[in-house]
């Protein structure tokens, strides 16, 4: 994985120094909050319902198990002993003290970490997927272009102010695990006929209160010319979009407004000004910095285990678990493991101080030490050879973490809600789970791979809109009550939900969910997936049994 | 103007006021030191009177509509109703690049210590602080950060052309 050099080290740590001088100037009111909130917000920091709420970056999810470790002691000396992953694979601690921040970016910096634009309206964490690097499906290792345009966005002077946040997301493989389609630039990089990489530049993505799926502004970009490429659209953004409006403000109403044909032109106006200039990349600086994502020396294993295929045929909680949890690796002999952080046992995307030790144990004992935030909120120990998956399982069972639901009903994505956020309009975490608890895990199986996404307000940070079933905490004169879409996709199909009908209460919710999965049950062909189904019925015949028995 | 930071080849002279003064819009009888508004010394060339050489450039004005008379300019004020409001780094950038213009370039309005080495890196070189900040206290943010990684119009080179990594 990427290791800091001098120069990267000397940056985290001078802004460390820079901000802890701006908290000092804040708390003595030498500086006023309204000049101090976009410094706050630039080092990941915001003011929650409760406290502060500090998001740490994780670069395109990868971490090391020293770096778990890290966040472990944050958790206990900072925060309340857990942290809570997001989304774009980041992790955000609930619990802070101002005055605190500034200890806690030097720990962070102490392990090569920060919490440089998690937040702000600037280019935020550039994203992959989980998987990057040992994906059999993976054209190029994606996280090698994510580290190259993180450079370039960290403290780019010119693009600190844009109108509203803007966030990358780079795929390289058959299937996007990225969410590329909702993202302000996706990138989805390929080899040509001549294996030459290029890209195709998706622009406008966005979910919130008008949700759109990115439209292709370019097809074929050269990989060298791929930051002059992102300048243009940033310049473009930051001169022409929308201030005037916080909701009309991200990049995807400007391509819509002008339209992607004209905001195409746009761009590359600007970008024949810029290319071939001093943003294309070299060769040199692509192999240096692909040769810090080398893989680990692997050894050559078989790829059946004799072991490993007796836990599995004696052991049916283990068999469970590996049919969920065990994702194909690109090395024979090798897997990669999906930890889910979900219902029942846990908070989706909480982890206590105690399971990130283990799980860094875990890495450090069988899988090169290295880790992986995917973007379902889940853990991923990328690479465990297979003869040691029932030691790695036997570990997590102690901790709470060898739930088999990875991909299923209970394994739903979801925002912190009104617990915490002080922008939600309802609560999340507690109705998440009375949905998890509605299925046995028997039914869930039987229900198999379906994505469930519950956001606490319109913001969408659970990403509902892309959810095959997704749900949207509304406030009714003071009750929390749930708008539910279907028939959202993400990946390279990616499709926005449509509303099935009238929002439900907390209580009516599970019902309702069921129905709906009922109605797939009843209405699948063979091993046609939710989304298939939906596809092929359209959305009456979910809408008619969605409210079954249930007071609306 | 009051609050004033400039930096010439890396000396700073930090000044209470200068002579200089913006004007809303256009006028008769103009004085020396007085900065037009953009759109009204645009006028006033297309007239053939080319006499004054500072203009200032709002936040939703083009800069590029001065190519073709960047020349007949020795300064150039960018205004910043909001230090939020980040379309006057692209304009001093466009100035700067894609105009080459060489003169003296200022930052005024929301202009605070904190962003101030950001706005040297798009090639601003000097700065009206605003009122009630002590422009002594806001040069201590000229300096910023010793790295930086993309290259910006003060440092055109990303940082892997300017040191081996």
């Amino acid at each position: 994985m990427y290791r800091y050099d001098e120069y990267d080290r000397a940056l985290v740590n001078e802004r460390v120094e820079e901000f802890r001088d701006q908290v000092a100037r804040r708390m003595s009111g030498e500086l006023t909050e309204d000049e101090f909130l976009p410094l706050r917000l630039q080092n990941g920091l915001y003011l929650q319902k409760h406290a502060y709420m500090m998001r740490v970056a994780i670069p395109y999810g990868a971490l090391s198990s020293d770096q778990m470790r890290g966040l472990a002691v944050i958790a206990n000396e900072f925060d309340r002993g857990y942290g809570h992953f997001t989304t774009r694979q980041n992790i955000q601690f609930n619990w802070i003290e101002l005055a605190d921040t500034p200890d806690i970016l030097a720990h962070l910096a102490s392990i090569d970490m920060h919490a440089i634009q998690t937040s702000g309206n600037c280019v935020r964490n550039v994203t992959t997927e989980a998987y990057a690097g040992v994906a059999p499906d993976e054209e190029y290792d994606p996280r090698i272009f994510a580290e190259i345009i993180r450079q370039w966005a960290t403290v780019n002077p010119e693009f600190l102010f844009l109108p509203r946040k803007f966030k990358i997301a780079v795929s390289s493989s058959k299937e996007d695990r990225a969410a590329v389609r909702m993202h302000d630039i996706g990138l989805y990089l390929y080899r040509d006929e001549e294996e030459i990489l290029r890209f195709q530049v998706m622009v406008g993505g966005g979910l919130g209160r008008t949700p759109f799926l990115n439209k292709a502004v370019k097809e074929d970009l050269h990989w060298s010319e791929v930051l002059s490429y992102i300048e243009a659209v940033l310049r473009v953004f930051n001169r022409y979009g929308r201030r005037d409006n916080k909701y009309k403000a991200r990049i995807k109403i400007l391509v819509n407004s002008l339209g992607v044909d004209a905001f195409r032109e746009e761009v590359e106006a600007e970008w024949l000004q810029i290319r071939e200039g001093f943003s294309t990349l070299t060769d040199d600086e692509l192999s240096r910095v692909a040769s810090q994502f080398l893989s680990p020396l692997y050894k050559t294993l078989d790829d059946t285990d004799l072991r490993y295929g007796n836990h599995i045929a004696s052991n049916d909680e283990f068999a469970s678990w590996v049919s969920r949890s065990v994702k194909p690796h690109k090395v024979s002999g090798y897997a990669s493991v999906a930890i889910s952080t979900k219902f029942p046992t846990n908070t989706p995307g909480d982890l206590n101080a105690e399971q990130m030790q283990r799980i860094a144990d875990l890495a450090d004992l069988y899988g090169f030490g290295v880790i992986r935030i995917a973007h379902e909120q889940n853990v991923v120990l990328p690479d465990i050879p297979k003869k040691y998956l029932f030691n790695v399982w036997s570990s997590l069972c102690e901790v709470g973490l060898a739930l088999p639901n990875v991909g299923l009903v209970s394994d739903m994505i979801v925002c912190p809600g009104a617990s915490y956020c002080s922008l939600a309009t309802a609560h999340s975490f507690p109705v998440a789970k009375k949905v998890a608890e509605a299925y046995s895990i028997e039914e869930q199986l039987e229900v198999g791979d379906i994505s469930i996404n519950l956001s606490g307000c319109i913001n969408a940070c659970a990403h509902h809109h892309i959810g095959n079933i997704g749900i949207l905490g509304l406030n009714k004169s003071g009750e929390d009550y749930y708008q539910i879409t279907i028939g959202g996709a993400q990946g390279k199909d990616s499709q926005i939900g449509k509303v099935i009908g009238p929002a439900v209460s907390e209580d009516a919710l599970p019902r309702v969910v069921k129905n709906i999965t009922n109605a797939y049950l009843a209405n699948r062909d063979d091993s046609e997936t939710f989304h298939e189904t939906f596809l092929r019925i359209g959305l009456e015949p979910f809408k008619l049994a969605a409210y079954e028995s249930v007071g609306a | 103007m009051k609050n004033i930071i400039h930096i010439q080849s890396n000396d700073m002279t930090i000044s209470k006021a200068d002579d200089w003064a913006i004007l809303e819009k256009d006028c008769d009888s103009l004085e020396s030191h007085q900065i037009l508004p953009m759109k009204a010394w645009l006028a006033r060339v297309e007239r053939g009177d080319n006499t004054p050489t500072a203009v200032w450039v709002d936040v939703d004005d083009d800069p590029m509509e001065l190519k073709g008379d960047i020349d007949k300019l020795s300064f150039i004020c960018i205004f910043f109703a909001d230090f939020k409001d980040g379309r006057g780094y692209s304009t001093a950038y466009l100035l700067r690049k894609r105009l080459n213009y060489q003169g003296e370039l200022r930052a005024f309005g929301d202009v605070l210590r904190d962003q101030l080495s950001l706005m040297r890196q798009c090639g601003f070189d000097s700065f009206a602080i605003k009122e009630g900040k002590d422009p002594h206290d806001a040069a201590k943010g000229i300096k910023g950060l010793s790295v930086t990684y993309s290259g910006s119009v003060s440092q055109p080179n990303p940082l892997y052309k300017r040191v081996r990594r």
